[in-house]
């Protein structure tokens, strides 16, 4: 047998092959760790940020991660709308095509305030209001969400005007029930009572897409779905519904007591007939309004959402029931009553020692009500007069050129603001 | 180059001299003289594909080159779920196919590809938090993908169970069943979020797609001609690649389940489909290649993550061929870890379907098997096994 070679080496060639390809691995891997990137922090060593990831996190720690990640995506897609925050709340929008937004106005709302973005239409019954927003043509429209199960707890994320930008929170939702109303063509989602969320906010999935619109009903919040929100606001582009007629009745809600009365089984009562109005010789208080076209007014919700699409000069067929007895009464919707033209100032005031002129009453349309003001509110100082009385107010307004205005500080409740009276 | 899955003449378990093994007509220095020489040496032959070039190719005609790939992109997607269905329906056909020592390399092979997968995957943990912003999501995402595809070696299963084959071949076949089954349940789980939800999709897909391949035996066995069996047997294909993508799972483990069930389904219908699906799995699969090339965003981060795949995976695969060959005893090859350094089709075709089934968080790890298989190729080159280099 012949002797080992002295030259033979002690180890194979397959693993000096491996030990080569282990090293340089570890000196490539080293390199690479020199390179640095914008936005990722760099570890001193990289096995704690390992562990962090391989440990299981707590639950509102996804959530903090996943919220970011959606702030970043929807918040192109999100902006703020509506007239100065010292006369009320600006209100988030979303783009729903080219360079129109879509929003919410809740009652008492004053849309024609809105000059950074134009109301091009606006269903009083509903408060769904499109705007057009010179710069929303960049902007991208939100995905609708659809649920697999509606009764499931989630979490939301819900808009919140924060400042002059729109910021995310995370809402948990315990289920969502289906409900009808007159206001909308398509079931809307109902929320849990004590559900943290405001009227006007949009909600998005943990995806991004988008879930719905938070509107407010007679029995607490609802959400109306993203993919019928959509759909009718290009409706109300398209075919705007009729506002401001009136037939000069007001109703309420139809109770038990006085339906055993009447004999209806459902409809509202009219508790007053305006003497000018077109209905003066055909209904008198105590009346039971159970349809109206045809179509059954079943609770004070229908009456008002039917009553706030009537345009004036339509015509309606009311079915009234009195002791009893049916009929029909055909009426002519009536236009508003005249507004009193915008130079006026249109304000009911009362002085207030040493404080300035309180406000009793605002007539709908006048220069007071362009200028946001409410019923409560105190005028403080009117042009360059502290504490003015209700006369000196209005000599203040009426002394004004047209198309000036005349400035004025309010106290509303603990809150201070200052605005301007348009001449 | 590639998987050569008929490599070396060295060691054939089943030495069948008569039988063709395509690359056993090249010339044995590899380097080759005339065009059949340069075919072999870039891998090109009937059941391996010059994965390199092809990628390389793809990134040129995609958007980072002239961009002539970009309008037909969005057409060719649903071919990348066809061709995998159809790489584990031929898997599936595969198992069972009882040869020599067949135990022992099945153990082998599975330990190599887990060893592989441990150590890609764990080498990518330690780079993931210097590349990427922490995210749990897309870290699990990164390190399971690029697991899964650092694992196998394989282009083509072979087409004819008789077929003499390498243990080193053998083991890159058998190799190939760990990661079609690891990945399969990884991306449910990835997609469900919870395994529960991950069991449930599985057990979906699994009932789906069992009825499907029920009805397409049904269907092959009822055939009277061979014209009749290829079409029924190549429209099993688009069917069990559509279940995959529509419930966005992966593709090969669907093609897997439906191949187990041919192969035990009866001789005849199996036949007819292994030798239609091989009939069309190579244009497939080139298709496959220049489309992953095409999508690849290879970014810097791209870059350095593929980077670290690449030797993590050159490492990771001759420590595996080592361990490997110790379970398998002196029939494979001592440069075992050699052969498995050309990384096939199946991880870059498996990466491009976790992007479609995962979405964003794994388009990252894809551009990095990219960036690693084409290096991978390239160093499979150079470090040749002693039998093929010569």
């Amino acid at each position: 047998m012949e002797p080992a070679s002295p030259y033979r080496p002690k180890v194979s060639r397959e693993t000096r092959l491996l030990l080569t390809a282990a090293v340089l691995a570890v000196a490539v891997l080293w390199l690479l760790a020199q390179i640095r990137f914008d936005g990722v922090p760099v570890p001193t060593s990289p096995i704690p940020a390992v562990l962090s990831q391989l440990a299981s996190s707590p639950r509102f720690d996804d959530l903090a991660g996943q919220l970011s990640q959606i702030q970043s995506r929807l918040q192109p897609s999100l902006l703020l709308v509506g007239a100065s925050p010292a006369v009320e709340p600006r209100r988030v929008a979303i783009k729903l095509r080219d360079d129109l937004v879509v929003t919410w106005v809740p009652p008492g709302g004053h849309p024609a305030l809105w000059t950074d973005a134009p109301i091009v239409a606006h269903d009083v019954a509903s408060g769904m209001a499109v705007a057009r927003v010179a710069d929303a043509a960049s902007l991208p429209q939100p995905l609708p969400w659809t649920p697999s199960r509606l009764q499931q707890p989630r979490y939301f994320f819900a808009t919140n005007t924060a400042g002059a930008g729109v910021a995310l929170r995370p809402v948990f939702v315990g289920s969502l029930q289906p409900i009808d109303t007159p206001l909308w063509p398509e079931p809307l989602w109902t929320v849990p009572a004590r559900t943290d969320l405001a009227p006007g906010a949009f909600v998005f999935s943990t995806d991004a897409e988008l879930a719905g619109l938070v509107i407010a009903l007679e029995r607490g919040l609802a959400i109306v779905p993203g993919a019928s929100l959509l759909t009718e606001a290009d409706r109300l582009i398209k075919t705007p519904p009729g506002s401001g007629g009136s037939i000069g009745i007001s109703v309420q809600a139809l109770t038990a007591p006085i339906a055993s009365i009447t004999g209806a089984q459902s409809g509202v009562v009219v508790t007053a007939v305006d003497g000018d109005g077109p209905m003066v010789r055909q209904a008198r208080a105590g009346d039971v309004v159970e349809a109206i076209d045809g179509e059954a007014v079943p609770t004070l919700q229908h009456w008002n959402a039917r009553m706030a699409r009537v345009p004036p000069g339509a015509t309606l067929v009311l079915r009234l029931r009195r002791a009893g007895e049916l009929r029909d009464v055909t009426v002519v919707a009536a236009p508003p009553p005249d507004a009193p033209a915008t130079r006026q100032l249109g304000l009911g005031l009362r002085g207030r020692a040493r404080v300035g002129a309180e406000v009793i009453r605002i007539a709908p349309g006048s220069a007071g009500d362009r200028a946001g003001l409410a019923v409560g509110d105190v005028i403080t100082l009117v042009a360059d007069l502290p504490a003015p009385s209700a006369a000196q107010v209005m000599r203040a307004f009426a002394a004004a050129a047209e198309g000036r205005h005349v400035l004025i500080a309010v106290t509303r409740g603990t809150d201070h603001f200052v605005t301007t009276l348009a001449r | 180059m590639s998987s050569s899955t008929g490599g070396d003449s060295f060691d054939l378990v089943d030495l069948t001299p008569d039988l063709p093994v395509d690359d056993l007509r090249a010339p044995a220095d590899g380097m080759g003289r005339g065009p059949q020489g340069w075919r072999h040496f870039w891998g090109w032959s009937g059941k391996s594909a010059p994965v390199a070039m092809l990628l390389i190719a793809g990134v040129g005609l995609g958007p980072l080159g002239i961009n002539l790939f970009s309008p037909a992109m969005p057409l060719l997607d649903p071919v990348v779920p066809v061709a995998l269905a159809a790489l584990g329906v031929l898997v599936g056909l595969g198992l069972g196919n009882r040869r020599m020592d067949e135990r022992r390399l099945f153990s082998a092979a599975w330990l190599q590809a887990l060893v592989t997968m441990l150590i890609v995957s764990g080498g990518i943990a330690m780079v993931i938090p210097r590349v990427l912003s922490p995210d749990v999501r897309l870290f699990w995402t990164v390190i399971v993908v690029c697991g899964i595809c650092a694992a196998t070696s394989l282009t083509l299963p072979t087409g004819d169970p008789l077929e003499p084959r390498t243990p080193a071949a053998r083991v890159m076949e058998l190799g190939v069943l760990l990661p079609i089954v690891a990945g399969g349940l990884a991306l449910a789980w990835l997609r469900a979020g919870s395994p529960i939800g991950a069991v449930t999709l599985v057990a979906q897909a699994a009932g789906i797609t069992l009825m499907l391949a029920a009805a397409g035996w049904l269907l092959l066995t009822a055939t009277s001609s061979e014209t009749e069996e290829r079409v029924f047997a190549v429209s099993a294909l688009p069917l069990v690649g559509g279940v995959a993508d529509a419930l966005s799972l992966s593709a090969p483990f669907v093609g897997l389940i439906a191949g187990v069930f041919w192969r035990i389904a009866g001789r005849h219908p199996r036949e007819s489909i292994r030798r239609d699906v091989l009939f069309v799995q190579h244009p497939l699969l080139v298709l496959v290649l220049l489309l992953a090339g095409a999508r690849a965003d290879l970014s810097l981060q791209a870059l350095v993550l593929g980077a670290g795949y690449f030797v993590l995976r050159i490492a990771a695969q001759l420590a595996s061929g080592m361990v490997a060959r110790r379970v398998a005893g002196a029939n494979v090859p001592s440069d075992l870890g050699q052969h498995l350094l050309p990384p096939g089709v199946f991880g870059v075709a498996f990466a491009l379907n976790a992007v479609s089934v995962i979405g964003a968080d794994a388009s990252i790890a894809y551009a990095a098997v990219v960036v690693g298989t084409i290096g991978s190729e390239l160093v499979a080159v150079a470090l040749r096994p002693r039998r093929l280099a010569g």
